[in-house]
């Protein structure tokens, strides 16, 4: 599994959406499920999947899903699209 | 032919279901089909005995009272009906129990309920709540009409009594235990339990601790006596402890694995997520209910885990469920242009 699956997957579960929901930009707050508790449980399953601890500053940061793999990149972690 | 679509206010919420105040949530039924669906409100004001049993200066509605007005409501849509207009009902099982939103003092929570099956007295379905037109709560739930369930239940095979379960909640304690090196014994009663949850009468759930792992577990009992306000109401002839009481105790069970924690003691929190909920057994006056809850992730205000409890050893309540911390979540919220 290449790292873009990886994080797809990862929205996919933490948020139970399909993969098509992640076309466009998908941003905190615009589903129900992206609230603060599913965004610290897509967090943590995101540093489980990539083994890695994003600072609080990042955690903050992150408000969708393109802005994720912009971060993520700050930790060596390339996610092409 | 067209099904006739009925309404009802409490004189006639209470002609079909058992539920009485202080254990009534529901105030009117304003559509209905029997057998099929209910749609319902409850207004919720301060004058509510649930909203002073916690310290706090923004008084919120339970979780559990979100479910048991879910609940209330999906009864409707079988209790309802000519056949079954007044029987008891109780809770069994319910799945992916979402809360979404604070709901306060002075709001409505508008409750929609489909049932999508009923035979032998097991109804299922599913429940939404609504406060001003946006989601606040739903579920999935499985109740029992035992005056039909028990016709078919003489026909089914006899089930002995399986403590299996108890002893393997005893061994996963044990094995923490192992790790612990200090032994001494334990003294955690209810001013310890108090230093520890915000609930106090009469939303305060727990006795006595038995054993206890701060940021790991706890074991712990609840004794129910019929001096407690629910009995006498939950019902007259045949008191017994409500589903959504059970379910709290249990949280409560939850909340002290991680509010024992001195960093976090009295830190006010909030249920989000609860799965697999299973009330097993009726739990009436004179039991003890003992509660075993294992925190099995704790991370920036999310808590994850699981609690199993038993009376004499036979499982009662047992559920998944993330809480958290709302203070420690306020300080990771993504940055938003609203």
């Amino acid at each position: 599994m290449n790292n873009l699956e990886k994080y797809k997957t990862v929205f996919c579960e933490s948020f139970s959406i399909n993969e098509s929901d992640l076309e466009g930009d998908l941003e905190y707050n615009s589903i129900e499920a992206w609230d603060s508790v599913g965004h610290m449980g897509m967090i943590a399953d995101l540093e489980d999947k990539f083994d890695v601890m994003l600072d609080t500053d990042d955690i903050i940061d992150f408000s969708s899903y393109k802005t994720g793999i912009k971060i993520l990149k700050k930790y060596d972690i390339e996610v092409e699209l | 032919m067209k099904s006739q679509v009925l309404s009802f206010d409490t004189t006639g919420i209470m002609s079909c279901q058992q539920n009485r105040y202080p254990m009534l949530f529901v105030d009117r039924i304003t559509e209905c089909i029997p057998l099929k669906y209910a749609k319902g409100y409850k207004l919720f004001s301060y004058n509510e005995w649930f909203f002073h049993g916690y310290e706090t200066t923004s008084p919120k509605v339970w979780n559990v009272i979100q479910i048991e007005a879910m609940s209330q409501v999906f009864l409707m849509t079988f209790l309802s009906s000519d056949d079954c207009r007044g029987y008891f009902a109780a809770s069994n099982k319910f799945n992916k129990v979402q809360f979404f939103r604070k709901i306060e003092p002075g709001d409505k929570l508008d409750i929609e309920a489909s049932l999508e099956s009923f035979r032998h007295g097991i109804a299922r379905g599913q429940v939404k709540g609504y406060v001003k037109g946006k989601i606040a709560c739903s579920m999935e739930c499985t109740i029992v009409v035992p005056e039909i369930f028990g016709k078919f239940q003489h026909s089914l095979p006899l089930k002995g009594v399986d403590k299996t379960s108890y002893y393997n909640s005893e061994s996963v304690i044990n094995n923490f235990k192992q790790i612990e090196t200090q032994k001494d014994e334990l003294v955690f009663g209810i001013e310890k339990i108090r230093e520890c949850l915000l609930n106090k009468y009469p939303w305060l759930f727990l006795d006595q601790v038995i054993d206890i792992m701060p940021g790991k577990f706890v074991r712990v009992i609840k004794n129910f006596t019929y001096n407690e306000h629910f009995f006498p109401s939950h019902f007259p002839e045949n008191p017994n402890v409500p589903g959504f009481i059970q379910i709290e105790c249990c949280m409560q069970a939850f909340l002290l694995t991680f509010l024992s924690l001195d960093e976090y003691k009295r830190s006010e929190t909030a249920d989000r997520l609860l799965m697999n909920v299973q009330v097993k057994r009726k739990i009436v006056p004179g039991d003890t209910l003992e509660m075993f809850a294992t925190l099995d992730r704790f991370s920036r205000g999310v808590a994850k885990g699981r609690v199993e409890s038993y009376v004499n050893g036979e499982q009662a309540v047992s559920f998944e469920v993330t809480a958290v911390i709302v203070d420690v979540l306020d300080q990771f919220k993504p940055k938003t242009n609203n």
